[in-house]
């Protein structure tokens, strides 16, 4: 067992990356707008379903479509916030969660638009299969190629990509990083701490939720459509609520209010996710490979209670800031 | 068609039976602890799997079954809250929402684990047929009535009449003034830990008889819908609750009767309890009997 | 002197050596080492599929390194590394597949299930890592991936395209071309798909559909759909689901009292429910891609029942998932390596006729008849299989099942097809 074979770490990494950004979504969501949005897998389906049917079906170029892709995550977040952003938080979170599964229903249950249970292999009717990612694949064959000038042979497709993915996470980490300590930011951060001060100070707080909420439907958007590009299928299924769950993980696990604490907590949710695949080791061996599967999740679920036990704060979180959670 | 329209509202009100009922435990819990309790739907699954352990394996009869489920399920919520929630309290909404769902995961994944994958079956005689007229019932749709004729009249009488249920609604109301007033707001937490988790156990019992099969994914598959019901009735009011329930489930059933221009294709039923839950709330965002926001 | 006759001794030696090995290679110049990896949903609403997929390939791999033990044949090895869970998405399925092909190295990878998860892992792990795939998926869509020189895909199950068809020549003839029939699918890609190719092959030969129903397997109750199935008048029916969630239709559907399983029929994953830990319906009939000319199937059911893990029922596509490991084997010990693609090219040479036809149970003579450079065609569980070169099984002919009034199943008819 080669478990060092960076090829497997690499595929990690990048997933981890594009987590990264779909969790910087729920960031400027949640702990800059203080909305808990518990159906921000829905901005990432909606992206990468409109992306993959312009692409596989009406052969739009992929630049465009993944413009459009944004453009539709947008719409539905605005058809989503509109409803929502005046609602307590707990309100929030459970119609957020309603609209997000009602994208998954519709997803799986109009097969002429969608594909149906099949996924995004079965957008062009049941014999034939659609791919959307041959655009991308070249993207990134042109990029291992100027790679290889610095890499070698070991410049292949998955380190284009991962490479790819992180220069994006990292540049809009700075990005946002920047925009938190702007008036912008700092606007929000009265609304999430007192939001009636702010509304008192003349602030239209229900127009900064809802571009909290644009923003993070676009990053979300993002993270969907280079998901969608790196496996190359999608189904109705890769959007279920636990999407959202993690990415809330990983705002946990790094620290909840820095910015910078999101690509850590996202490594270590990858490495918990894919570390735990390596589980036939003794004790553990002595469950039938079929048990094991169980185990895992139920380990994942232990380490999380764990982690929320011990270390609340996150990674690099400040024990204070957790006194100013609602 | 009419026929149909009173078959459908049997089954409308049989879902929101189940709905109802452990709606009331869930939105006490969210009320009151402020917890979005994703662990909810694995309460029911403990329950229909304790039920199947006592009626298959141990030979009880469904009575005994239910009452035994109720029990262990009551004591499983104590649990979770002596043993996680309340020690871990004061990290905010979504810390302990997510505490829940990894608690969630581990239970589900030990009865996955324990009972194994496959579907299992209460003793039941599901092929049987109560023929009442208009409409037909099954057994476990007999025995779901039944249940719910017996508890949602003791939850009711529980709430409205006794000292304890008083408080609990004081609580889930406002938990400063019942403070002040005197109740012992800690000890109102516990307490309402046992009646969700008994009132899941019902609920747990329920869908195993009136789904007929079910597996350890039981939970998970209807604990959206709980939560739309929650919401739908007002987080915090048991009231809204019960009344939720039952709306949400006949919405649910007669959307699919013909008389509705053809009538809505049953799959998508779930969409329709979403969607109206949020057209509900864009014009009263506090649910049905929620208490409005000063805001 | 001292110095030449050293020289001459060790080249004397050198050639013995050389000598003896050579003799002992021809003996069993096979080594190899084939290495399994399983693809599966283990856990979540794929669970229970899973996990049989799981131990089903488990069990063919044990038979595979018994019999190898037996012989003495140390320089082969058969072995399953490990099996992962993919959990029934794309996603998750592909980092599975990455662990079992990067990490892992295995040659062959027996799943997955859904289509989905297969057409991500094929695209995304497998082709460009020429590993190869039997899959449990029934798509026809996913042998059209094999596109390149070496077939990689392989799917031991009758694709839905086929199937369809089937379904509706077997009805048309049994209740008439033109007949009324009410189809009831799950909602999922093996229901979907099957059912909509049945869909365009009975309306196309002059059928009607009045009622055609989708069902969420996981709804809590199907009353309202089993409603629906009884409107319309309907000469007969069609049902596209597995045994254990078809049991959650099948129940209210009896109560209705409108429903004639004697003019119903199923997909061929409802063949027999009696033996997938459910019940039978008497008078309902369903198809099967031939099993019952030399199948092995009792002795598999039988071996499963015996040695899987406690309690696992049997369920769709599991004897598929056994058969894939034979397949394999005898395919890499023709090829005599654990080569994709070479294992690729003689999938077909080792599942068709000509040759020998040989079941699990006569695996030990198989082996021999193979190492003797005999042809042979392995009949597995599920039939004769006569895999073709673009990666699909061929079946040329079709039984019809019936269930039985005491609550079995029975062949009762055996129809040839030709597409």
């Amino acid at each position: 067992m080669a478990v060092l074979n960076p090829a497997f770490w690499i595929f990690v990494a990048a997933i981890a990356g594009i987590y990264a950004i779909m969790a910087l979504g729920l960031y400027v969501q949640f702990s800059l707008a203080g909305l808990p949005n518990f159906g921000h897998v829905a901005f990432m389906a909606v992206a990468a379903y409109t992306m993959a049917i312009l692409v596989a079906r009406y052969a739009w170029p992929l630049p465009l479509a993944a413009a459009a892709g944004v453009a539709a995550a947008v719409a539905f977040a605005l058809l989503l916030g509109v409803p929502s952003v005046r609602l307590r938080s707990d309100y929030l979170a459970i119609a957020t969660v309603a609209g997000g599964e009602i994208v998954r229903y519709l997803a799986m249950n109009l097969p002429e638009l969608t594909g149906g249970p099949l996924g995004s292999m079965g957008l062009l009717g049941p014999g034939q299969i659609a791919l959307y990612n041959q655009g991308w694949q070249a993207f990134l064959d042109r990029v291992a190629s100027a790679l290889s000038v610095l890499l070698g042979d070991a410049a292949s497709r998955d380190v284009a990509m991962a490479l790819v993915v992180w220069l994006l996470t990292l540049v809009l980490l700075c990005l946002f990083w920047r925009l938190e300590r702007s008036p912008w930011g700092r606007v929000l951060k009265a609304i999430r701490e007192d939001e009636v001060a702010a509304l008192a100070v003349g602030k239209n707080v229900v127009a900064f939720k809802l571009q909290a909420l644009v923003l993070g439907a676009i990053l979300g958007a993002l993270a969907g459509l280079l998901l969608a590009w790196q496996i190359g299928v999608f189904s109705p299924d890769d959007y279920q609520p636990t999407l959202t769950f993690y990415a809330y993980l990983i705002l946990i696990l790094g620290g909840m209010n820095r910015v910078w604490a999101i690509p850590v907590g996202a490594v270590l949710f990858s490495l918990l996710y894919a570390g735990t695949r390596f589980l036939d080791f003794f004790p553990l061996s002595l469950f039938d490979s079929g048990s094991r599967a169980f185990l895992r999740l139920f380990m994942v679920g232990f380490l999380l209670v764990l982690f929320m036990a011990l270390r609340p704060q996150g990674v690099l979180g400040d024990r204070r800031q957790l006194l100013l959670e609602k | 068609m009419l026929q149909q329209l009173a078959q459908l509202t049997l089954n409308g009100l049989i879902t929101g039976a189940i709905l109802a009922l452990t709606g009331v435990g869930a939105t006490l819990v969210f009320g009151i602890q402020r917890i979005a309790n994703f662990a909810q739907g694995e309460l029911l699954t403990f329950a229909a799997y304790v039920g199947l352990v006592l009626n298959a394996v141990y030979g009880q009869n469904l009575a005994v079954a239910t009452l035994g489920a109720v029990l262990a399920t009551a004591l499983l919520a104590l649990a979770m809250h002596l043993l996680v929630l309340r020690p871990l309290r004061g990290r905010g909404l979504v810390a302990t929402s997510l505490i829940t769902v990894g608690l969630g995961l581990m239970i589900r994944d030990v009865v996955f684990i324990v009972a194994g994958p496959q579907i299992r079956q209460l003793r039941i005689d599901q092929s049987a047929v109560l023929d009442l007229g208009p409409v037909r019932l099954s057994p476990g749709q007999a025995v779901a009535i039944a249940i719910t004729a017996v508890a949602a009249p003791a939850v009711a009488f529980l709430l409205a009449r006794t000292t304890l249920g008083k408080s609990m609604r004081a609580v889930a109301d406002n938990r400063d003034l019942a403070a002040i007033a005197g109740v012992d707001v800690e000890r109102i937490g516990t307490w309402v830990w046992l009646l969700a988790g008994g009132l899941a156990g019902i609920g747990g019992i329920m869908v195993a008889v009136v789904q007929g099969t079910f597996d350890p994914n039981l939970g998970f598959q209807v604990l959206f819908l709980i939560f739309t019901t929650v919401v739908l009735g007002g987080i915090g009011s048991a009231y809204g609750a019960l009344a939720a329930g039952f709306v949400l489930g006949l919405v649910m059933e007669l959307s699919t009767w013909s008389g509705f221009a053809g009538g809505l294709e049953p799959r998508f039923k779930p969409v329709l309890a979403f969607l109206a839950l949020i057209l509900l709330l864009l014009y009263r965002p506090q649910g049905l009997f929620g208490k409005a926001r000063v805001l | 002197m001292d110095l030449r006759r050293l020289l001459l001794l060790g080249a004397v030696a050198g050639v013995a050596v050389a000598l003896g090995q050579g003799v002992a290679a021809a003996a069993s110049d096979v080594t190899f080492d084939l290495r399994y990896g399983v693809l599966a949903g283990l856990t979540g609403d794929p669970a229970a599929d899973g996990q049989a997929w799981n131990e089903a390939a488990r069990l063919g791999i044990d038979q595979i390194a018994a019999a190898l033990k037996k012989r003495g044949l140390s320089g082969v090895k058969a072995e399953l590394i490990d099996s992962q869970d993919s959990q029934g998405t794309p996603q998750a399925g592909v980092e599975a597949a990455q662990k079992l092909v990067q990490i892992d190295r295995v040659n062959v990878i027996i799943g997955d299930f859904y289509s989905s998860v297969t057409s991500a892992v094929a695209t995304a792990v497998a082709i460009p890592n020429q590993v190869l795939v039997f899959t449990g998926g029934t798509s026809p869509a996913l042998t059209k991936l094999n596109t390149g020189p070496a077939a990689l895909i392989w799917q031991p199950v009758a694709a839905d395209d086929m199937q369809g068809q089937v379904l509706a020549r077997i009805i048309g003839e049994e209740l008439g071309k033109n007949a009324k029939i009410n189809v009831a699918a799950r909602n999922d890609a093996y229901g979907t798909s099957l059912s909509a190719v049945f869909k365009d092959a009975w309306t196309a030969s002059g059928g009607t559909i009045p009622k055609f129903v989708v069902y969420n397997q996981q709804q809590p109750t199907l009353d309202t759909e089993a409603q629906q199935l009884v409107e319309g008048a309907p000469d007969g029916w069609l049902f596209v689901d597995f045994c254990q969630t078809f049991a959650k239709l099948a129940q209210p559907l009896s109560r209705t009292g409108k429903w004639d399983p004697a003019r119903s029929f199923g997909s061929d994953t409802l063949n027999d429910c009696a033996t997938r830990g459910s019940t039978n319906y008497p008078g309902m009939r369903a198809t099967q891609a031939n099993a019952s000319s030399g199948a092995s199937f009792p002795a598999f059911k039988a071996l499963f029942e015996k040695s899987a893990k406690p309690g696992l029922a049997f369920q769709p596509f599991t004897a598929e998932a056994f058969d894939s490991t034979f397949v394999a084997f005898l395919a890499a010990l023709e090829a005599k390596s654990a080569q994709p693609a070479k294992i690729s090219q003689h999938v077909v040479s080792v599942t068709t006729d000509p040759g020998t036809a040989y079941t699990f149970e006569q695996l030990d003579q198989a082996i021999q008849a193979v190492l003797d450079g005999k042809k042979i065609h392995f009949v597995g569980a599920t039939g004769p299989l006569n895999f073709s070169a673009n990666g699909r099984v061929n079946a040329l002919a079709y039984d019809i099942w019936q269930h039985k009034p005491d609550g079995s199943a029975a062949v009762v008819k055996t129809v040839a097809f030709q597409p």
